[in-house]
């Protein structure tokens, strides 16, 4: 089957008060306007009936259809929308908000209102990459207790109370008993040890929660989970995304608004803003020349002019440059703190805080065959023969290596000693090869 | 050090609008050399490790250099000279190649200067050794378009240049015994004590039975310059094992393979000392330092142990059936041109192997 990625990019400036409590309280974006609705989500090809521009369609009314083996799936919003633009092949859609965020009527199933969400929050496939379509019931699901990025936020602690509810709805909602594993730091371990759960099977799985051992796809790598993962479909969310699904499922309006970490900049804290809203960053007192990366620092992009709140990102970062230019730094006596490699006497001083830095810290260089990046690689690959064969477009030989099986993670060039822009280089081939080419599209417009 | 950043900066800038711009590489060179840059990332990852490629190569100078030290001990003066000169010789080679492609200069150097000194006996002349500098960096690296890129290491390129050029200047028959010669230049008509090393007695027939292994591995031995103490290659390997600079397959590979090599030949004639070939000769050196070589070896882990096994195979042979005394730079040479091969061949297995579970 191949894979359509179709996009409803809703542009216009987005006006929207902001408020800044004093510096503890959360910070609050929210307001009204033009939205973007992604259309790659859940890898589904997705058709569209009736958006006639100028109609209105109410919250919770499906914009865009999908079939699958499971039964269709739609994709809505939780408020009224007015169609701007119809959409066509080439043209997406263009929609503007014409209403408030409002919770999900009563009469949807548990299982519609799930499908209608995963438009914007999304479970992702820890083994094989991408985005998990929500249609589809996975065989574990991994809830990480912490964030699975490096950021400057700490670790939160999650009660066992707080989250069972969560995970009870979405079990319910997914109308098959799926069993669940927390990934967790060694101390929110202990909070969990001896929780009761007696409808379904939980496991917890502590990690030593220092960068990068607690990436998920990382402990993967080692052979932390005592799962096998050949055949099965596993997904992975964070604690947040679960509990907008506790709050959707619930009908809870707080599902309309996602929370978005910001860092780097004045106002940094919490904010709850509008799915697809446009930000202006000159709001947030960003630092002059920062660089503001949505989601996270290892797989988040950098954002354009216009950047718009996208939910699977949970956190903005304005980084700014690190003008340190240390003298013979590479003969240094090895307690660089923000090193994953053994070489830095840091690596064997536990209490040694991790620090990380968005500095290249080398200069870029043809592969050495170091071999750092295939111990990083989760997936198992060999990311610098894969990097070789793209290098000289053997397209083939990269397939056959598994350039499919790339989780985009980002470890590999995280790791790279010579600062080869590794991860990059393969969603870029990725991108290519997923691009259909000119002859199916031939095949696709005569059917 | 803000200061000279911002100097070199600086120069660097009224240098690239200047008439002398073609200095400017030059420059940023030296700029490069001492500040890391201020780059940043641009893409995911936002991080990025701190290790770089600098520290990566230097860590080899480091574990070598406690042998460069205690050489410089018994060989005398001309030893850091000779580090010297590598380095200048490799420092000049590498800038110009630099310069012709446009790319920074490369501290791949530091690590074959520091071998190119590792596997010469001292007597060799100053002449004989910039020539085998010269040699190895330009053909065994630049031409196929420098580091990363080479197919056999470089070091043992310039070096079996001039072995086959001039075999009685950098191999001769008897080595200087080392003594204590701290303050002293090593000049072969004066210094004429030499003795057969350890590798030769054993080759001729066995080690003179009051050289138990233990003495091997502590004594200082005769032989090239790197060759003095197995028990500071064996310290030195083992950090870079341990800080994950080299990988462990490869020796691990190339003790089994010897092992392997000297119970066939058990069969036909008696037995070699296989320890004893571990500790005599360029073993150690050429175990931790040159076969392991990361760019040179197969990239994937079963032709790493596939490859360091035949490379001690190959040693053991060589030093039991041909003329040669020391067989360790021909069976690493050897081993490197197979790579390629090994790794296709690793890789149409396990996509045999795949094919076969779908
Ligand atoms: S190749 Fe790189 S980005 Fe892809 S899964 Fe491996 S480490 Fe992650
Ligand atoms: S980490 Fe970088 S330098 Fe090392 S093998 Fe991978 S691509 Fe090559």
């Amino acid at each position: 089957m191949s894979v359509r990625h179709l996009t409803l990019p809703f542009s216009s400036p987005y006006r929207f008060r902001f408020r800044a409590e004093p510096s503890s309280a959360p910070v609050v974006i929210d307001g009204s306007g033009e939205l973007r609705v992604g259309r790659s989500e859940g890898g589904l090809g997705w058709s569209s009936r009736g958006l006639e521009p100028g109609a209105v369609i109410p919250a919770w009314e499906p914009l865009a259809q999908a079939a699958t083996p499971w039964g269709a799936a739609s994709l809505a919003v939780g408020c009224d929308v007015r169609v701007l633009a119809g959409f066509d092949r080439r043209a997406p859609a263009r929609l503007e908000v014409a209403g408030t965020w409002t919770p999900a009527p009563a009469e949807l199933s548990d299982r519609e209102v799930w499908l209608r969400h995963f438009a914007w929050l999304r479970l992702r496939d820890p083994v094989r990459g991408g985005v998990l379509p929500a249609t589809v019931v996975p065989d574990r699901l991994f809830v990480s207790l912490f964030d699975p990025e490096p950021l400057v936020v700490p670790a939160p602690v999650v009660e066992p109370e707080a989250l069972l509810p969560a995970l009870a709805a979405w079990r319910r909602a997914m109308g098959a008993p799926v069993p669940v594993t927390l990934i967790a730091t060694r101390e929110q371990a202990e909070r969990w040890r001896g929780t009761d759960v007696d409808d379904f099977e939980l496991d917890v799985l502590a990690t030593d929660g220092v960068y990068p051992a607690h990436h998920p796809g990382l402990a993967f790598a080692r052979r932390l989970y005592p799962y096998g993962f050949g055949r099965l479909r596993y997904a992975w969310t964070d604690v947040e995304t679960l509990h907008l699904f506790e709050a959707a499922l619930a009908r809870r309006p707080e599902a309309g608004a996602v929370p978005l970490r910001l860092a780097g900049c004045r106002r940094d804290g919490v904010a709850r803003v509008a799915p697809w809203s446009v930000i202006d960053p000159g709001v947030l007192d960003a630092p002059a020349g920062a660089l503001l990366v949505q989601g996270g620092l290892l797989t988040g992009t950098a954002a354009g002019p216009e950047p718009v709140v996208s939910p699977a990102d949970r956190a903005w970062t304005f980084l700014t440059a690190d003008d340190r230019r240390e003298f013979l730094w590479f003969m240094n006596p090895g307690i660089s703190r923000d090193s994953s490699s053994p070489l830095f006497v840091s690596h064997y001083l536990p209490w040694v805080r991790r620090e990380l830095g968005a500095g290249l810290r080398g200069e870029r260089r043809f592969c050495i065959a170091c071999n750092r990046c295939e111990v990083h690689c989760p997936a198992g690959l060999d990311p610098q023969h894969l990097w070789k064969c793209l290098r000289h477009d053997f397209m083939a030989e990269a397939k056959e290596h598994g350039l499919a099986r790339c989780l985009e993670c980002g470890l590999c060039s995280y790791a790279c000693p010579s600062k080869i822009e590794l991860s990059g280089e393969f969603r870029r081939a990725r991108e290519k090869l997923a691009r259909p080419s000119a002859a199916d599209r031939g095949q696709e417009e005569a059917r | 050090m803000r200061f000279l950043a911002r100097l070199l900066d600086r120069a660097g800038d009224r240098v690239k609008k200047s008439p002398a711009a073609p200095l400017y590489p030059l420059i940023e060179a030296v700029n490069a050399a001492l500040f890391s840059p201020d780059e940043t990332a641009r893409q995911a990852p936002f991080v990025r490790d701190a290790l770089s490629t600098k520290r990566f190569v230097i860590a080899v100078v480091i574990a070598l250099f406690p042998v460069l030290a205690l050489a410089t001990w018994f060989y005398g003066l001309k030893v850091p000279v000779m580090l010297v000169v590598a380095y200048a010789t490799g420092a000049v080679v590498e800038s110009v190649f630099a310069w012709r492609r446009g790319e920074h200069i490369h501290e791949g150097f530091l690590v074959t200067g520091m071998l190119m000194v590792m596997i010469f006996p001292v007597s060799t002349p100053l002449w004989v050794f910039v020539i085998a500098t010269v040699f190895g960096i330009v053909f065994g690296k630049e031409v196929f378009g420098g580091v990363g890129r080479n197919p056999v290491n470089p070091a043992l390129v310039g070096r079996l240049f001039v072995f086959l050029s001039w075999p009685a200047l950098v191999a001769p028959s008897a080595y200087p015994e080392p003594a204590y010669r701290l303050f002293e230049w090593f000049s072969p008509g004066a210094d004429a004590v030499t003795a057969a090393t350890p590798l030769a007695q054993l080759k001729s027939g066995a080690l003179p039975p009051d050289a138990s292994l233990l003495q091997l591995l502590w004594e200082v031995k005769p032989g090239c310059i790197g060759e003095i103490s197995a028990g500071l290659l064996l310290l030195g390997g083992l950090y870079l094992i341990f800080v994950r600079v080299v990988n462990f397959r490869v020796p691990l590979g190339m003790l089994a393979g010897s092992a392997v090599a000297t119970l066939l030949l058990g069969i036909f004639r008696p037995m070699p000392d296989l320890v004893g070939a571990w500790l005599t000769g360029g073993f150690l050196l050429g175990m931790f330092f040159m076969a392991t070589d990361p760019v040179t070896i197969p990239a994937t882990r079963a032709g790493k142990w596939i490859a360091g096994g035949l490379c001690g195979l190959l040693v053991v042979l060589i030093r039991a059936l041909t003329p040669l005394v020391e067989g360790v730079m021909f069976a690493i040479v050897l081993m490197n041109l197979a790579s390629p091969l090994v790794d296709e061949g690793v890789r149409a297995l396990e996509r045999r192997k795949e094919a076969r579970h779908e």
